[in-house]
C-alpha cells in the first residue's frame, strides 16, 4: 500500500502548485471576489446606507428584571459616548406594538435584561431602523464586554450581585416587525440552503478541475511518463486532493467576498445577504462533539465519493472535447444532491423521520442535508453513525470498482467508453 | 545486470495481444522491438514497464521482479506527450522529483542537457532589451524540441533501463543524428535500451538482439548478425548500363525489384551471381556496380510479417 501512494504528494504538490498558479484560477478566483463585493455594494447603495453601519445607535432603552446597578450600563458610553441610556418598565410585547414602523425608534435599541441561571440580554431594533445588523452585533458584543468588565472591576455591588454577575452572559439579537423573528431563525435557514449553494459549488468545481486534470495527462500522453514512476493510485490520490484544495481556496475567497459584502449590508433578507450572513454563528450549534465529528466525517467522505466519481467519469474521455459529454452523469449526481438538499431544507418540517433517513442515508443527498442537522443538533448519533457508515461502504464498493478500471481506463485513447464497457473491462481486470 | 521477459502474455478480452514474449538481455547495448502498426510493441512496452496488468508472464531485472517505482526507469513513450500550459523547467523539475531527483541535482542536470540537446535557450529564455524573460511553455515549441525536452525527462534520473519507444520518428536528419548520438553516449556508459522503431536502418545501427512481433506473435528473435548470415549471401544488386533482362532470365534469377539501370535480384545460391557475372562480362556492357550481400533488416522485416499475413 504504501507503495502504491508513493509520490502521491509529489503529484499533489505540483498539480496544485500549478492549479493555483495558472491564469484561469487567478482570474476566476478573483472575479467571484470581486463579484460579491459588487454586489454587496450595489444593493447597500439602493438601501442608502454605505458606510452608515456606525453610530447610528443613539439611544438605549433598557428593561432590567434582574435587576443590576443602573450605573454599570454606563461602561457602554466607552464606545457609544453619545449613547442616550434610560430605562423602562415595558414588556417585549408592549415595545413591539409601538416600535413597530415607528421612526422614533429608528435609532434605538431596546434591550431586556433577564436571569434564569445565566443573563439573558435581548435586544431589539425596529424593522425600519437605521441600524444595521453588523452594528447591531457589534452592540451585542459591547454590551457583553461591559458585563464582563464588571466582573473584574471593583463596583459597588452587594455579595449576591457578584454571585450573579459571575453567571453566562448569552445575547440575542432580534428585528421587530410585524412578520416577527425573521432575523436569527431566517439567518440559520439561509445558511442552510447556503451550504447546499457552497457544496454545489464545491462538487461542481472539484469534478470540473479533476477532469480537466486528468483528460489533461490523457490527451497529452503524459500520463504514460508519470506512469513508470507511480502507481495509479497515487496518482489519483494527489489528483482529486489537489483539485479539493485548489477548489475549497476559491470557495474560500468566494466566502470571504460574502463576508466582505456583510460588511456592507444592512440586515435584510435579500439574496445577497443571505449568503452574506452565511457564518457559522447563524446556525445554532447544538450537536455534541460526536455529532459534529460526525458531520465532518460525513462531508470528507462525501468530497471522495464523487472526486472518485469524477475520476472514473473523466478516466472514460480521451480528448478535453470529450470531457463536457462524459461529465453529464456527474453533473446529474450533483444536481440530484442539491434539488435533494433544497427539497429537504424547504419541506424538512413537514417530512417524516422514514422520508429524512432515507436523505440522511443516500451518499448523493447526505452529503447536502446531514453535516448541517449534526451540526445543529437536528439529526442524532445514529443515523449519522449509519450514515458514514454507509458512505464508507459506498467508498469502499466504489474504490474497488474504479481501482480495478482506472488502470485501464487512464491509458486508453480512444472513443468514449459507456457503462457497458466499463463493467466489462471491471471484469477482465477482476 | 540484466532483463529477462518470460512468457509474457496480454489479453484485450478474448483478444491476445501479446502472446508469449520472452527475451533475456544480460548485457548493456540496445535491444530491439520491431512489428507493424498494431502489432503489439507499444502494448509489450506498458506491460514491462508495468504499467498494463498482464496475463502471465514475468519480468525481471537482476533476477528480482521490475518494479518502476524502486528501478531507475527512463521512458520515452511513442506519442510525445508534455504539459502544454505549464513551463518546461516546472515540467522537468517534476518529472525529476517523480525519479527521486533532488532539485538542486536536476537543475544541474537539466542544464547540461539542455545544451548538449540544444534547447537551452526554450528552458532559460534570454531577456530581450531589458524586459524579463519570456518563459517558455511546451505549446510554444516545434515538435521536434518538444521531443527533446521529452527524451530529456526520460534521461533526467540517469536510468539504468531505458525504453524508447519510436525515439526518431518524426525527427529531421540533424536532429535525428542529435538523438543516435545520445543514444550511443548511454549504451557506452552501459545503460540497458529496449527501442522500438519503425526505422529499420537505425536498428541496424543500434541492436546486436531483435525480436519481431506481428499480432502478438514473435516471428522472428535472435541476434542481428546471426540472423543475416543464417539467410546467407542471396541478395544481388546489380547496376549496368545497357539491357541484360535476357541474361538474368537465362540465369534463372527471381527480380525482386527494378529501377533504370538496376536490378534487386534474388540467388539461390553464391554460384549463381558469378554465373551471372560471366555473362554479363562476356556482353562488354559497362558495368557499374555488382554487389552480393546478406539481406537488410528491412529486407527480412518484409519477408517475415510478409509471410505471416500471407498465411
Amino acid at each position: 500500500m504504501k507503495n502504491n501512494l508513493k509520490g502521491a504528494m509529489s503529484v499533489f504538490a505540483f498539480s496544485f502548485t500549478q492549479t493555483v498558479k495558472s491564469k484561469v484560477f487567478i482570474v476566476t478566483t478573483l472575479l467571484s471576489i470581486a463579484i460579491m463585493i459588487v454586489c454587496s455594494v450595489a444593493t447597500s447603495e439602493e438601501s442608502g446606507i454605505v458606510g452608515a453601519n456606525k453610530g447610528n445607535i443613539k439611544k438605549l432603552v433598557i428593561n432590567d428584571s434582574v435587576p443590576l446597578p443602573q450605573e454599570m450600563y454606563e461602561g457602554l458610553k466607552k464606545d457609544y459616548k453619545d449613547l442616550e441610556i434610560s430605562f423602562t418598565e415595558k414588556t417585549v410585547e408592549d415595545f413591539e406594538e409601538e416600535a413597530v414602523d415607528n421612526e422614533e425608534y429608528n435609532d434605538t435599541v431596546v434591550a431586556f435584561v433577564n436571569f434564569n441561571h445565566y443573563f439573558d440580554i435581548q435586544l431589539y431594533k425596529n424593522n425600519s431602523s437605521d441600524i444595521g445588523e453588523i452594528e447591531m452585533n457589534q452592540f451585542a458584543d459591547t454590551f457583553e464586554e461591559v458585563f464582563n468588565d464588571m466582573k473584574n472591576a471593583n463596583c459597588n455591588l452587594t455579595e449576591e450581585q457578584k454571585k450573579l454577575i459571575d453567571m453566562p452572559v448569552s445575547t440575542k439579537v432580534t428585528l421587530i416587525s410585524e412578520e416577527k423573528d425573521i432575523n436569527n431563525d431566517s439567518q440559520a435557514e439561509a445558511s442552510k440552503f447556503m451550504f447546499v449553494i457552497i457544496v454545489f459549488m464545491l462538487l461542481v468545481m472539484c469534478g470540473e478541475n479533476i477532469g480537466t486534470a486528468i483528460v489533461t495527462e490523457k490527451s497529452s500522453r503524459v500520463m504514460e511518463y508519470i506512469l513508470t514512476s507511480i502507481k495509479p493510485l497515487a496518482l489519483v490520490i494527489g489528483k482529486v486532493c489537489s483539485a479539493v484544495a485548489a477548489t475549497s481556496i476559491q470557495i474560500a475567497a468566494i466566502v470571504a467576498g460574502c463576508t466582505i459584502s456583510n460588511m456592507y449590508s444592512k440586515g435584510s433578507s435579500d439574496a445577497v445577504n443571505a449568503a452574506a450572513n452565511l457564518s457559522i454563528g447563524s446556525l445554532k450549534i447544538e450537536g455534541s462533539p460526536a455529532e459534529i465529528l460526525l458531520g465532518v466525517l460525513v462531508m470528507i467522505a462525501g468530497l471522495a465519493i464523487f472526486a472518485l466519481l469524477s475520476c472514473l467519469v473523466a478516466s472514460t474521455a480521451s480528448k478535453i472535447e470529450e470531457l463536457a459529454e462524459v461529465n453529464r452523469v456527474y453533473t446529474f449526481l450533483v444536481m440530484a444532491g442539491y434539488f435533494g438538499g433544497f427539497y429537504f431544507f424547504t419541506f424538512g418540517s413537514g417530512l417524516s423521520n422514514a422520508i429524512k433517513n432515507v436523505f440522511y442515508l443516500i451518499p448523493i443527498t447526505s452529503v447536502f442535508v446531514l453535516p448541517i442537522d449534526l451540526l445543529t443538533g437536528k439529526a442524532g448519533i445514529m443515523i449519522g453513525a449509519l450514515s458514514v457508515a454507509v458512505m464508507l461502504a459506498t467508498l469502499w464498493l466504489l474504490f474497488m470498482f474504479v481501482s480495478k478500471v482506472y488502470e485501464t481506463l487512464i491509458l486508453y485513447n480512444g472513443q468514449k467508453i459507456g457503462f457497458k464497457q466499463l463493467v466489462g473491462i471491471y471484469k477482465q481486470n477482476k | 545486470m540484466s532483463l529477462e521477459v518470460k512468457n509474457l502474455v496480454k489479453k484485450y478480452g478474448d483478444k491476445t495481444v501479446v502472446n508469449d514474449l520472452s527475451f533475456t538481455m544480460d548485457k548493456p547495448g540496445v535491444y530491439a522491438l520491431l512489428g507493424t502498426n498494431g502489432a503489439g510493441k507499444t502494448t509489450s512496452i506498458r506491460s514491462i514497464l508495468g504499467m498494463l496488468a498482464f496475463e502471465s508472464g514475468e519480468i525481471l531485472w537482476n533476477g528480482g521482479k521490475l518494479d518502476t517505482s524502486k528501478i531507475n526507469v527512463g521512458y520515452l513513450a511513442e506519442e510525445r506527450g508534455l504539459y502544454p500550459k505549464y513551463t518546461l523547467m516546472d515540467q522537468l523539475l517534476y518529472f525529476a522529483k517523480l525519479k527521486g531527483v533532488s532539485k538542486e541535482e536536476a537543475k544541474k542536470r537539466i542544464k547540461d542537457w539542455a545544451e548538449k540537446l540544444q534547447v537551452t535557450e526554450y528552458i532559460y529564455p534570454p531577456a530581450v532589451k531589458g524586459k524579463k524573460a519570456k518563459v517558455k511553455k511546451a505549446e510554444e515549441l516545434s515538435k521536434g524540441n518538444q521531443q527533446k525536452i521529452q527524451l530529456m525527462a526520460a534521461l533526467i534520473s540517469d536510468p539504468e533501463l531505458l525504453v524508447l519507444d519510436e525515439p526518431l520518428s518524426g525527427l529531421d536528419p540533424v536532429n535525428a543524428d542529435l538523438f543516435k548520438n545520445i543514444i550511443k553516449e548511454e549504451v557506452a556508459k552501459g545503460k540497458y535500451i529496449i527501442m522500438s522503431s519503425h526505422q529499420m536502418a537505425t536498428i541496424e545501427e543500434f541492436c546486436e538482439d531483435l525480436t519481431i512481433i506481428d499480432k502478438g506473435n514473435v516471428v522472428l528473435q535472435g541476434n542481428l548478425n546471426e540472423i543475416k548470415k543464417s539467410y546467407g549471401r542471396v541478395n544481388l544488386c546489380v547496376k549496368v548500363e545497357g539491357d541484360i533482362e535476357n541474361l538474368i532470365k537465362e540465369a534463372d534469377l527471381t527480380v525482386v525489384n527494378k529501377t533504370p539501370n538496376e536490378y534487386q535480384l534474388k540467388v539461390n545460391k553464391e554460384e549463381d551471381a558469378k554465373v551471372l557475372l560471366e555473362k554479363i562480362l562476356q556482353t562488354n556492357l559497362p558495368l557499374i556496380k555488382f554487389e552480393l550481400r546478406e539481406p537488410t533488416l528491412h529486407e527480412i522485416f518484409v519477408e517475415k510479417v510478409g509471410n505471416v499475413h500471407e498465411e
